[in-house]
């Protein structure tokens, strides 16, 4: 049996190997690590800065806290459908827990989401319309709580697409319509009030806006929704846990190269 | 001889997609039952696709079966002598050590132990830091076999991976085996050799649609096995000596 410090030597290695793998493939290598999310937000700075003079002074920061955490959801969420797929060669050649394929996903996204936020935050340090205070300690608690989100979500939809293989085109909209109902490019405020009811049940909504509150307007975060969203966290990560430990020796069988 | 492990009328399915909302089930197993005694070697023959790698991917422990039961009467691991395990092209043949050897499962430190060892084996001293892209396909393949070689699981399975590489390391890598199998280990070898049959086994389990045809003392196996080929083949048309 393997023991639980091969687990995690095995995950962080695997991270670290498909980082490597990632960097060494192209010319710039681990550059592109940090060109690409200047790259990312380059674009919509443009776009929103000086094309549109869309959303008043702000709205740039505001646009990028948005779309920086969604990334790291959205990116992670949509590649743990097709995760047990790509290792599919390994799993049938080897026993072990499967889990760990979703899990080094995580680390991966996680590492790239951490450089992307870094220039994030360096770009609101450098911007004279922003103050750095006190409600930025809040976030080391959003990050975590953003984690134990997309871990408990890119765990169970790994554990379930390689059953049904057809959810996966059905994700990939999904998350194009949760993309416009995150409230990325709005105010959740501005939304009409039903919708605004029915956005409460939206994850990533609290969190941007709770990332939004801190970062921007020095203000704390609205704990309990907040609080809700670990809860359910906790429950899709225990479901995903027990799926992958009833068909830990079912998907070495099912899943397709 | 203590026996370790158990196949009670294993059978193994895999549900193949027939259409909208429609699947089939093929049956790779059907019922297979043998023992597996601590310290043999036992030998799995049959023809291609009869079932063979999915029974040692059952002993393995990567599948589970459908039906039947594996009864362990003993504490032990198995696994499959696997070859370039999760090999990263792109990364240097260092780090491919390091990653297939934690896939195998081993430990960090004991592969930083045996790192020399097996670079040596491998006989690729000098490009060890180049990513593995630029090796030719022999080279790969000795890394593969000198990493997998370090992986040392109580039980051995081994599926034809008899011999890799170029002449010179096939005869190496053929020795190395074979020092492995001649010693107390258990192991369960597939292959389509019958020198390696002969030489290596105690015991042989013939397998033919997935189900034992019989078992036996590898000669006498290996005799009946031909037998009935040749009678296909010839009721076949085909060159009985093919």
């Amino acid at each position: 049996m393997r023991t639980l410090s091969n687990c995690v030597e095995l995950i962080f290695h695997k991270a670290y190997a498909e980082l490597r793998a990632e960097a060494t493939r192209a010319y710039l290598g681990f550059l592109w690590w940090f060109v690409e999310p200047i790259l990312y937000m380059a674009v919509f700075y443009v776009i929103f800065e000086s094309g549109l003079k869309r959303g008043g002074a702000g709205f740039v920061p505001f646009l990028l806290c948005g779309l920086v955490t969604w990334k790291w959801f959205a990116s992670t969420v949509a590649a743990g459908s097709g995760v047990l797929g790509v290792n599919a060669a390994v799993m049938q050649q080897v026993y072990l827990p499967k889990v760990v394929f979703p899990l080094v996903l995580v680390v991966v996204n996680t590492f790239k989401f951490s450089v992307a936020l870094g220039f994030l935050l360096l770009f609101l340090v450098l911007d004279p319309r922003n103050t750095i205070t006190a409600s930025w300690l809040a976030l080391p608690a959003l990050i975590a709580i953003q984690l134990l989100l997309i871990a408990s979500i890119t765990i169970l939809v790994a554990a379930i697409v390689p059953f049904v293989p057809d959810l996966k085109l059905l994700l990939d909209n999904f998350l194009m319509l949760m993309f416009f109902l995150s409230g990325i490019f709005f105010r959740f405020q501005e939304m009409s009030a039903g919708m605004q009811q029915v956005l409460h049940f939206n994850p990533m909504l609290l969190l941007i806006e709770a990332y939004r509150a801190a970062l921007l307007d020095d203000k704390s975060p609205h704990w309990m929704p907040l609080l809700a969203v670990v809860g359910a966290s906790i429950l899709l990560l225990i479901g995903g846990m027990l799926m992958f430990r009833k068909y830990d020796r079912i998907y070495p069988k099912i899943v397709i190269r | 001889m203590e026996r370790i492990l158990e196949l009670q009328n294993v059978g193994v399915c895999y549900r193949n997609r027939a259409g909208f909302l429609r699947t089939r089930l093929s049956w790779a197993v059907r019922d297979v039952s043998f023992d597996l005694m601590a310290g043999e070697t036992l030998g799995l023959i049959g023809s291609n696709g009869a079932g063979k790698s999915t029974i040692l991917r059952v002993i393995a422990g990567i599948i589970q079966p459908d039906k039947g039961r594996v009864v362990r009467h003993a504490d032990f691991t198995a696994s499959l002598l696997a070859l370039q395990v999760g090999f990263v092209p792109y990364l240097t043949g260092r780090e491919n050590v390091f990653l297939s050897g934690i896939v195998l499962g081993m430990p960090k430190r004991e592969i930083t132990r045996r790192f020399d060892d097996i670079v040596a084996f491998a006989e690729l001293e000098e490009v060890i830091d180049n990513p593995i892209r630029t090796y030719s396909v022999g080279m790969k393949a000795r890394l593969g076999f000198a990493v997998s070689l370090q992986a040392d699981p109580d039980v051995l399975l081994v599926d034809e991976a008899m011999g890799v590489g170029d002449a010179a390391f096939r005869e190496k890598s053929t020795n190395a085996m074979r020092e492995k199998i001649r010693s107390n280990k258990t192991v369960v070898l597939v292959s389509h050799s019958d020198s390696s049959i002969r030489e290596l086994c105690n015991r042989v389990v013939w397998i033919d649609h997935g189900q034992v045809a019989d078992q036996g003392a590898p000669v006498r196996m290996l005799d009946k096995y031909r037998e009935r080929m040749g009678v296909r083949k010839a009721a076949s048309g085909e060159d009985a000596t093919a």
